[in-house]
């Protein structure tokens, strides 16, 4: 009896299993899609499903009267956060003609959403949602939802306030508060647009909503969608919009894995359409295969051979075949059988993989007597890290392809540089230079004038290494065609114009500029401890004098930084010409990495560059990748009035390595950045190589977590 | 009512970059280099010792040696693991790509085709995995140098296609074939020292 049973399950088990095989190739794209407002949804719904944590999402949708644009990431497979901007085409940006013409209405919003239960075999997924939580909330709304899958349909259920309050019930939280049963409406006044209104969320008639996604078999990912919309038309956006049916009905279909299209018509009345591209960009499986293998020695052999003459045929050998592939040797030395090499390189992203490198160029010009390996980590004449193993070690786990034993076998240590450990000092030649020219693209999107304005330029830069302790950096470009000039909107700001006279730089700055000129010098005086000392143009709009201090203990997961400028506002034409306007700015940052989850606190206080003083608060999610997500805000000693729209700063950016995306190695790294509204309050100076950055490989997290 | 507003699309946001010294700026070459045909050069081929393949999948190159024949079973092994089976030029087996396929009985089956005795094909297919698979046969155009196949999986959908060009003394020099639901086609061309 009891065989049977065990009998009977087996064969369900694999069944079942082999069911869910083929299914995986009758619907080989069975990932959720996007919404017209952004987050994934159903056409206008929104379901309880996410994406993979370090996927960045775009999604694009023309529903008549709004056209828009949605940047979404997911920091956490739990939380989806997106930005969008739309444009409202039933609604001028103001009513005054002279400020902004015929410009249709532009709304910025800002939505979360949070995963609160997991799907299992018989109960859903559970997830609540915020959308347009900031400014005007002209689609403000919250949301409860479930989502089930059952075979190739995926049901979704849920309660909406806010502009999801069609198909109205009375609403549940009144029972608790009765202020709830009526919407709140936000101040706009007294939050200047830029502040979370807590009291109006849940607030008003409930509505319900609800859908399903079909995904229909062997046609690579074709969806049908079919949904009861809960959407108010007469209070979403700025004017009532006709709604003649509440069923709306879609198709979605993926041009490939990341790029999706869709199609629908809703409201009874408009047909809608939209695209949307999703990278994954967290996961170091899904980067691009590379085609740069480590090149192996010619001729290994006889140069073994060779170098087991003299340590300086070694050390030669060394010298030569690193360099061959891309690797600088700085020092090396030869310490009874360990050979110990001190090495720069801007090639590796990934530190464990330039060390690796180079152990294994080591290991096949090393003679038999070098049983130890030990390589030092250099950026410029600051020390990072050491990594020692022995050779078997290293030899039996790079065949066997276990760097997680190589890892427990290897010795990980923070490193201060001194030239008498070693025997070997190839000289360098200075002054060194190194330029390249690319093109620019500034670009400002958003304002009364018109939705997006921008130049093209040429930009020229370059690194004079005049010693190994001090180097300059500059930029210099020089506009090619652009409308800069077409803007006319001037400041409103009561503060200094340290950010807000940006128009104007752009405009009198729209032929050769000198975007940075900046002399550094860089020091280690002490184990964990960095300085650098900057003097020169250091942005666009300000130059000055200045340094910075960082403590950063090699096995911790905290640092702390000081820094103080005294700066002076540079002309609007950015040559050499200086306004009258001079400040000092400085401030003091804890940082702290946790080391689990990759996630980066950053805690800065101090006095900005208007002279307002507060704190900075930045959270960061860095993964295997080196992808980052993060988000920060500031408060300062300014009122919201004072600051003007926003109310206080705020903003968001992405770094993605170009590695990910690359077929060779790189250690270059594409930063997008956006504050919603650029305002004078919580600005700091920008300078180049910030040390936090310049030291990252001084930290043992920064080694070990995307080791192999 | 909204007040106007300004973005500065591009904040560097330099407290959060890397930076490394040399600075070596050569992403926008390197992007480049990434379109630029794959073409192996003269002095490549003829230095190679050993006969080989180059094989093109969804933008990525590789090269492979020959490291066994076995029963007219070609074996071909390139870095990573990837290994390639081919049997009259037809890919019978691959291992070490992200998705992979094995023919079930390949030279029987194969050997059918050839003689224009079409059989239906079976297939076991990984990541995910997938059984015994039947493929049956659509099309055939067979010549002294020319074998082109069109074959279709009805379960799954799949189209697979097969185009073999042979030589004078009936060694395959090139073909284009489907692979796997989930990859794109591999190009390949042969290459033989012997």
């Amino acid at each position: 009896m009891v065989r049977a049973s065990v009998a009977t399950s087996f064969l369900l088990f694999f069944s079942s299993s082999l069911f869910s095989q083929i299914n995986d190739y009758i619907y080989p794209n069975t990932d959720p899609s996007y919404s017209n407002y952004g987050g994934l949804g159903l056409i206008q719904s929104p379901n309880a499903r996410f994406f993979d944590e370090g996927t960045l999402g775009f999604s694009w949708s023309h529903n008549e009267p709004y056209l828009r644009g949605s940047l979404i990431a997911y920091p956490f497979d739990w939380f989806e956060a997106s930005f969008q901007y739309t444009d409202i085409n039933n609604a001028l940006y103001s009513n005054s003609s002279r400020f902004s013409g015929s410009q249709s209405l532009k709304d910025k919003g800002f939505d979360v959403k949070f995963r609160l239960a997991q799907e299992s075999a018989y109960f859903p997924q559970i997830a609540l949602g915020l959308r347009d939580i900031g400014g005007t909330s002209l689609f403000g709304s919250e949301y409860l939802v479930a989502s089930k899958r059952i075979n190739n349909f995926d049901f979704t259920f849920g309660v909406g306030w806010g502009v999801l309050s069609n198909n109205a019930v009375k609403n549940p939280v009144g029972y608790l508060k009765e202020t709830y049963y009526n919407r709140i409406e936000r101040d706009l006044e007294e939050t200047k647009g830029g502040d979370f209104n807590l009291n109006m969320l849940f607030s008003g008639d409930m509505g319900i909503f609800g859908g399903v996604e079909i995904f229909i078999p062997n046609t690579k990912g074709l969806r049908l969608k079919l949904e009861l919309d809960a959407t108010n038309f007469e209070e979403e956006g700025r004017e009532p919009i006709n709604q003649e049916s509440r069923v709306n009905f879609g198709l979605v279909k993926p041009i490939s894995k990341n790029l999706v299209t869709k199609l629908s018509y809703v409201r009874g009345n408009t047909l809608n359409f939209g695209f949307s591209y999703k990278l994954q960009l967290g996961k170091p499986k899904e980067s691009r295969k590379k085609n740069d293998p480590h090149l192996p020695i010619e001729n290994a052999e006889i140069v073994r051979k060779v170098t087991a003459k003299s340590d300086l045929f070694l050390y030669r050998a060394a010298l030569k075949n690193l360099v061959d592939r891309n690797i600088t040797l700085q020092y090396a030395d030869v310490n009874n059988s360990e050979l110990h090499v001190a090495f720069g390189q801007s090639k590796y992203k990934n530190y464990s993989l330039a060390a690796m490198r180079t152990m294994q160029t080591l290991d096949e010009i090393s003679p038999e007597s070098i049983t130890r390996f030990k390589v030092t980590n250099m950026n410029g004449i600051m020390g990072m890290h050491s990594i020692s193993t022995s050779r078997d070690s290293f030899k039996r786990n790079m065949s066997r392809k276990t760097p997680e034993i190589l890892l427990k076998d290897s010795k990980i240590e923070g490193y201060k540089l001194d030239t008498n450990d070693f025997k070997y000092q190839p000289e360098a030649l200075y002054p060194s230079f190194h330029y390249n020219v690319e093109p620019d693209i500034q670009s400002q999107i958003g304002g009364p004038d018109g939705f997006f304005f921008a130049t093209l330029r040429l930009a020229f830069e370059s690194e004079l290494m005049l010693s190994k302790k001090l180097s300059l950096m500059t930029r210099f470009s020089h506009g090619v065609v652009g409308d800069f000039n077409d803007i006319t909107l001037a400041s409103d700001s009561v503060l200094p114009h340290v950010r807000t006279d940006i128009v104007k730089y752009l405009q009198e700055g729209d032929e050769f500029t000198i975007d940075r000129m900046q002399f550094n010098s860089f020091g280690n005086p002490f184990k964990d401890t960095y300085t650098k000392m900057s003097l020169g143009i250091f942005e666009r709009m300000f130059a000055g004098v200045g340094g910075e201090i960082l403590y950063r203990p090699f096995e911790k997961n905290y640092a702390i930084g000081f820094e103080a400028w005294s700066v002076q506002q540079r002309d609007y034409a950015q040559n050499l010409q200086f306004r009258d306007y001079k400040t000092t700015t400085g401030h003091a940052t804890f940082y702290y990495q946790e080391p689990n989850t990759g996630i980066l606190l950053r805690l800065k206080g101090g006095r900005y560059l208007a002279e307002d003083s507060g704190v900075t608060v930045g959270l960061s999610r860095r993964f295997k990748t080196g992808f980052t997500v993060g988000a920060f805000f500031s408060l300062t000693d300014i009122s919201k009035k004072e600051f003007g729209e926003g109310s206080y700063d705020k903003g968001f950016y992405f770094l993605v390595p170009i590695d990910i995306i690359s077929p060779s190695y790189q250690m270059r790294t594409f930063t997008w950045g956006l504050r919603p509204v650029t305002r004078d309050g919580a600005a700091e100076i920008t300078h180049g190589l910030p040390l936090w950055g310049v030291t990252d490989q001084s930290n043992k997290w920064s080694i070990t977590h995307n080791w192999g | 009512m909204k007040k106007p507003s300004l973005i500065l699309a591009t904040i560097i946001l330099s407290s959060c970059n890397s930076y490394y010294f040399p600075l070596i700026l050569e992403t926008p070459q390197a992007i480049i280099d990434q379109f630029k045909p794959y073409e192996l050069d003269q002095d490549y081929i003829e230095q190679q010792r050993y006969s080989f393949i180059s094989a093109e999948l969804d933008g990525l190159n590789a090269t492979l040696m020959l490291n066994q024949i076995d029963d007219g079973v070609f074996k071909w092994v390139g870095r990573g693991g990837i290994i390639l089976r081919t049997y009259k030029g037809f890919i019978i087996e691959t291992q070490g790509l992200t998705n992979n396929v094995k023919l079930l009985d390949p030279k029987h089956s194969i050997d059918h085709l050839q003689a224009n005795d079409p059989r239906t094909l079976i297939y076991n297919l990984d990541d995910p995995m997938l059984f015994e698979l039947p493929v049956n046969i659509e099309e055939l155009t067979i010549s002294k140098k020319h074998f082109l196949v069109d074959l279709y999986a009805k379960q799954i959908n799949w189209d697979i296609k097969a185009d073999i060009v042979y030589n004078d003394k009936g060694m395959p020099v090139s073909t284009a074939q489907t692979l796997h639901p989930f990859l794109g086609e591999i190009s390949i061309k042969f290459y033989y020292k012997y």
